[in-house]
């Protein structure tokens, strides 16, 4: 195999980009829709498992977005203040609606905007990053990280008011959905990085690991919902083999697969 | 509250399991070259040197390892709540999470590796059968061991934090240290194992590590034989030692002399730390002169 084949086969590859304002309606109404539904009823927590999917979708686009400007060793940074800025925001959110619960989902949303917008004029005017879309990008990824704090709550617990939020809070759970949160935002840009990193590949990814997120949470919501709870646990399995197997399947296609074999002669320039 | 001879049998306990924790951790680290090390196996095919390395970037070992320890102790504690026997309830729970271990980790594998194609870089699918599941069961027995001690911490010494917390702020600490420890080991000595000890890296050699091993090519399972020998313990002891010496301390003294006996002990090994930097760069440097002997005698 030399270099020069490969860079062959990579142009056969098209560029097919997917807007990030589409991802970003999708990433802001089924999430929102999933968290009302799945608070109706425990026996719809799992539709929230829809809800986390379709958040980390939006955030992963977002980390991919701002980290496309060469922010290598800052990926997991990005992630991490995201879903940092969004629990604050959530609890605000949350209470702040204690009155009238159903607006938590949309003030929690609002505050995190609010806040990632700050994060991101900091970034850019005063610690002056020049990364252009930084603005935008970190008010995404902080809305895409309430919604999915918000899902996780609903989908654990089965509501998103101030008393269930405080019964995660207490046994310590709220710490697994933040870092699960965070790792599956940051993750797929961070494994797809490289050059030939291509939007579609790394959105599978981001379905993929959204998806093993449900899984967990349906093994948290046992304690909090009981039995219910399987039904979040078997969607999130068979949403996560499903989008597992499209990205190993994608990524297959795309790179340069091998069973064995010794290290390929590259033509050294 | 116990008395202290139990206490410190606790402690010491707790050491051990932390101990053993790090040691994993950091042989863990190494097969899969996260963290530190990785940017010059993510770097490597760039600068045309193909490799049959592991690349597993799962964010950086501090959140890798709160992410791992978080969903043990969550299972972990599920289980628990159910009057499940607790060792058992910890392995099942370390169990899942090097489950989800693996699947983070093959798809670092396989989705850098997909966007490293054009350097004519292979996904070699004998490298993921291989590489899995010792990267899963070293992961395994460093969560078990996180889960051991938070156990205690939380049941035995009655710590007000939840139990998924105290787990998850030492899968924190556990990849720190590991980070900061153990990485130097496989970093600058095994992955530039063909350049003169303590020459440095040169930015001109960013990315050119030894991709071959005594006979064939090199694995990432070489790797962590070779970092058995001193990184991984000395991640081990260094991360034993700071639980140890840390909850000694409390435990033995009240709270004001607690911390001046805290303060005593970072003293000594800055001091250790420094005699210690003293005789190496007596007995190996000064460097350059060092560099020009190895040269000319090589």
């Amino acid at each position: 195999m030399t270099v020069s084949s490969c860079n062959a086969k990579a142009e056969a590859v098209e560029e097919k980009k997917i807007s990030n304002n589409l991802i970003m309606a999708l990433g802001i109404v089924v999430p929102l829709i999933g968290i009302y539904l799945a608070s109706t009823n425990s026996l719809f927590a799992f539709l929230g498992g829809i809800a986390i999917i379709f958040a980390t979708l939006w955030g992963a686009n977002g980390v991919r977005t701002v980290a496309k400007y060469g922010i290598g060793t800052g990926v997991p940074s990005v992630g991490m203040v995201a879903l940092g800025a969004a629990v604050a925001a959530v609890v605000v959110g949350i209470y702040f609606a204690s009155k009238t619960v159903l607006l938590a989902p949309v003030l929690a949303l609002i505050f995190a905007l609010l806040t990632g917008l700050l994060i991101g004029l900091s970034a850019r005017y005063i610690l002056k990053m020049n990364i252009p879309v930084m603005v935008r990008s970190m008010t995404e990824i902080c809305g895409a990280g309430s919604l999915l704090i918000l899902a996780h709550v609903t989908t654990i617990t089965g509501s998103f008011d101030l008393l269930h939020l405080k019964s995660l809070s207490e046994t310590g759970i709220v710490l697994l959905v933040f870092i699960i949160g965070a790792l599956s935002i940051l993750h797929p840009y961070n494994a797809c990085l490289g050059a030939d990193e291509r939007q579609g590949r790394t959105l599978k990814l981001s379905l993929a690991t959204g998806s093993a997120q449900v899984i967990l949470a349906g093994i948290a919501s046992l304690y909090f919902i009981g039995l219910p709870g399987m039904l979040t646990l078997l969607f999130g399995a068979l949403a996560w083999f499903v989008t597992y197997s499209m990205f190993v399947r994608t990524s297959f296609e795309e790179g340069i697969v091998m069973n064995t074999g010794l290290i390929p002669e590259v033509e050294h320039k | 509250m116990i008395d202290v001879n139990t206490g410190l049998g606790l402690v010491a306990l707790m050491g051990a399991a932390a101990t053993i924790a790090g040691a994993a951790e950091d042989l863990e680290s190494d097969i899969g070259s996260q963290s530190n090390p990785n940017s010059q196996v993510q770097l490597a095919p760039q600068v045309g040197v193909l490799h049959r390395i592991f690349n597993k970037a799962i964010s950086g070992e501090p959140p890798a390892y709160a992410f791992y320890s978080s969903i043990a102790a969550t299972v972990a504690w599920i289980l628990m709540n159910v009057n499940f026997n607790i060792i058992a309830a910890f392995a099942i729970g370390a169990f899942v999470a090097s489950i989800f271990h693996g699947i983070y980790a093959s798809t670092a594998y396989i989705g850098r590796l997909a966007s490293q194609r054009r350097y004519g870089q292979p996904i070699y699918l004998d490298v993921i059968y291989n590489h899995l599941p010792p990267i899963m069961a070293h992961g395994f027995v460093a969560t078990f061991c996180i889960l051991g001690l938070s156990y205690i911490l939380w049941h035995y010494f009655e710590h007000p934090f939840p139990f998924v917390m105290l787990a998850f702020i030492w899968g924190i600490t556990v990849g720190a240290i590991g980070s900061s420890t153990g990485d130097v080991h496989y970093g600058s000595e095994r992955e530039y194992q063909n350049k003169p000890f303590g020459a440095g890296l040169n930015a001109a050699l960013s990315g050119k590590i030894v991709t071959k091993a005594e006979i064939g090519t090199r694995s990432s399972i070489d790797n962590a034989w070779f970092c058995a020998k001193f990184g991984g313990p000395a991640t081990g002891i260094t991360f034993g030692l700071i639980v140890f010496l840390d909850n000694w301390r409390t435990l033995v003294f009240d709270q004001f002399m607690a911390i001046v006996v805290g303060f005593v002990i970072v003293a000594l090994l800055i001091v250790a730390n420094w005699l210690l930097e003293v005789w190496a760069r007596k007995n190996y440097g000064p460097y350059p002169e060092k560099l020009a002997m190895l040269e000319g005698g090589a």
